[in-house]
């Protein structure tokens, strides 16, 4: 509020704050009208617009940053056990762990498992308005959301070498400068853009296993994830087992934040992320017991040892990752353990649980069935094993094993014989019978 | 205590000006991501928060100053120093890449003299705070805010442009 008598000239902090629309109405006009009418203060302004334009370019030029480029001392200071510089200095990546850092406890893993959940949550019900609304313009780091026009970043094409007089002349000659600053600025989602619970919600166990799932699916489709999820220190080797689970729960929390937040290069890293998280996220929801036939139009075709067409009972656990299953002989009635594991391609892998058997099936995308190819063979456990790739194998007891036969392979406490050619399997879904 | 849902509101709005503002202020994005994060965490502790963008800058601003001491400061000017001195010293092989960094180098350098509640002000204004929330976050009343920002733009200019006066008598 500027609120002066007739002949006093609005100090500099006013100005910038008029300047900055920080002022009320009442003080904005009389500040204007004074300025209007005042030389000396029609310069001051001149000058503060230089100055505000002048120090956004200079600010903005501090956003392409590297990461990685911490000084030793902060290393060694954030540490904060005493760690001597040095040793912090040399640290290695996994030395230099947000979590060690920040002490993490299981309360906070759990806190940003939370963070991960609840955002994908939300993202997964207002996905669809966000993906029209958030625009990205090229060489621009941040999301917008609204409507608005897409902002121009601000040029770096030079240096400002003049100085203020060459603020002045960009801040007057191009009024729309403060406008493009402003505009750079990420706004908040505009009230009522993002669905929020009124009611407190607690830190039920429930949220945080859905987190430790949603680590789990990160995991798994980590390979996919690795190009857009930038990947910071990670905390690897953890001594305890409670404590590597902790660490990795929160590490993932750690990169979809950063992957969220990119601020420099990666334009498209924000998106990515959501992406990532979303259908991390949308992968946690469980899945109920699901059964499935597999089938062969290969006369006598078999699997393991058992005959097909075989049915496929898998549990009830994520909809992406690694559930258990059983397969039941259709004709035998015999029944093994196996794996069932939905990658986030939405690909399908069953692996045979058998004492003597290994077996493997690969699927491709669901289109109201799977189709893929299977192979299976026997495994020879603590036998000798001779074997050639075009001849059938010859097994015996290690106690009577003779030396090996010219051509062979080194013998081996296990080895796995396929057999000749995989076969072309479908995979349809079916009713499941009562347990 | 902040519900999961109103953190990810949170999150959504906030955290990327946040780690820009962290970024600017600490001249590395790893770090700056990190006591965002951070930042979240304690919000998520919170009973309530009344004025939410202020509050998540304040803590921010807090936790860079619980750890970058004067000293400490001091110390990775030093090394900033001596990064722009590699920069300079090495073979060019990009000099758009080269004059980039060399200007934010500058910056970092200009950025780093001034006092830090100018230096927080000026930050937290780029990011759109307004001088209530300013205000607010660094405990000035709303009236000083226009004179700390005016302080903070004149200063850093006047800063940058004798670094840069600097190195171009150094390049003649």
């Amino acid at each position: 509020m500027w609120d002066a008598g007739p002949g006093e000239h609005p100090d500099e902090g006013t100005i910038h704050a008029w300047l900055d629309g920080a002022l009320d109405a009442a003080s904005a006009e009389r500040v204007e009208a004074h300025v209007r009418g005042c030389a000396a203060c029609s310069g001051l302004t001149a000058e503060a617009r230089g100055l505000i334009a002048g120090a956004s370019r200079v600010v903005a030029s501090l956003d392409d940053v590297p990461a990685g480029t911490r000084p030793g001392w902060a290393q060694s200071e954030i540490g904060g056990s005493g760690a001597a510089s040095a040793a912090a200095t040399n640290a290695s990546a996994a030395d230099r762990s947000l979590w060690r850092r920040l002490r993490v406890t299981p309360a906070r893993a759990a806190i940003a498992a939370t963070i991960i959940v609840a955002l994908g949550l939300t993202l997964t019900h207002d996905r669809a308005a966000k993906e029209s609304v958030v625009t990205l313009p090229a060489g621009h780091s941040e999301l917008r959301v609204g409507g608005a026009a897409p902002s121009v970043s601000p040029s770096k094409d030079g240096a400002l070498d003049s100085g203020v007089a060459r603020n002045l002349e960009i801040a007057q000659g191009r009024p729309s400068m403060e406008a493009a600053r402003s505009q750079a600025i990420p706004q908040a989602p505009p009230p009522g853009a993002v669905p929020v619970e009124t009611a407190p919600v607690a830190l039920s166990e429930e949220r945080v296993a859905a987190g430790r799932s949603a680590v789990q699916v990160l995991r798994d489709t980590s390979a996919v994830a690795a190009d857009k999820l930038r990947v910071g220190s990670a905390a690897t080797g953890a001594a305890a087992a409670r404590a590597a689970d902790e660490v990795a729960l929160a590490t993932p929390a750690r990169k979809a934040m950063q992957a969220l937040a990119q601020p420099s290069s990666d334009t498209l890293a924000p998106v990515s992320a959501y992406a990532a998280m979303s259908g991390a996220i949308s992968g946690v929801r469980s899945g109920a017991r699901s059964c499935y036939s597999l089938e062969s139009t290969q006369s006598g075709a078999v699997w393991g040892d058992q005959p097909l067409p075989l049915m496929v009972m898998v549990d009830s656990g994520p909809a992406v990752g690694t559930r258990s299953a059983t397969v039941r002989s259709v004709a035998a009635g015999t029944e093994a353990r196996a794996t069932w594991v939905r990658s986030g391609k939405d690909s399908v892998g069953i692996t045979l649980h058998r004492v003597g058997m290994v077996g493997t099936v690969a699927l491709g995308p669901d289109a109201g069935g799977r189709a893929g190819t299977a192979s299976s063979g026997q495994v020879a456990t603590n036998l000798e094993a001779t074997v050639r790739a075009d001849a059938p194998t010859r097994a015996r007891a290690k106690s009577v094993a003779p030396s090996p036969a010219p051509n062979a392979e080194p013998a081996r406490s296990e080895r796995r014989v396929p057999n000749a050619a995989p076969l072309q399997v479908t995979l349809r879904p079916i009713a499941c019978p009562p347990r | 205590m902040v519900t999961p849902d109103r953190l990810s509101a949170l999150f959504k709005a906030y955290h990327v000006p946040l780690v820009r503002f962290l970024t600017r202020r600490l001249g590395d994005r790893d770090w700056a991501e990190e006591l965002a994060q951070e930042t979240f965490v304690r919000a998520l502790k919170q009973d309530e928060i009344a004025s939410e963008r202020s509050w998540l800058f304040a803590v921010a601003s807090n936790l860079v100053r619980d750890e970058a001491r004067r000293e400490a400061r001091e110390r990775k000017r030093h090394e900033l120093m001596r990064t722009q001195a590699e920069a300079e010293s090495a073979v060019e092989p990009e000099p758009t890449s080269m004059e980039r960094a060399e200007d934010r180098a500058l910056a970092r350098q200009a950025i780093e003299m001034l006092a830090e509640r100018d230096r927080d002000a000026l930050l937290m204004r780029e990011e759109g705070l307004g001088y209530e929330e300013i205000a607010e976050a660094l405990g000035l009343s709303v009236a000083s805010v226009g004179t700390t920002l005016s302080r903070a733009r004149r200063r850093l200019m006047e800063a940058y442009e004798s670094l840069q006066q600097e190195r171009s008598a150094e390049r003649a």
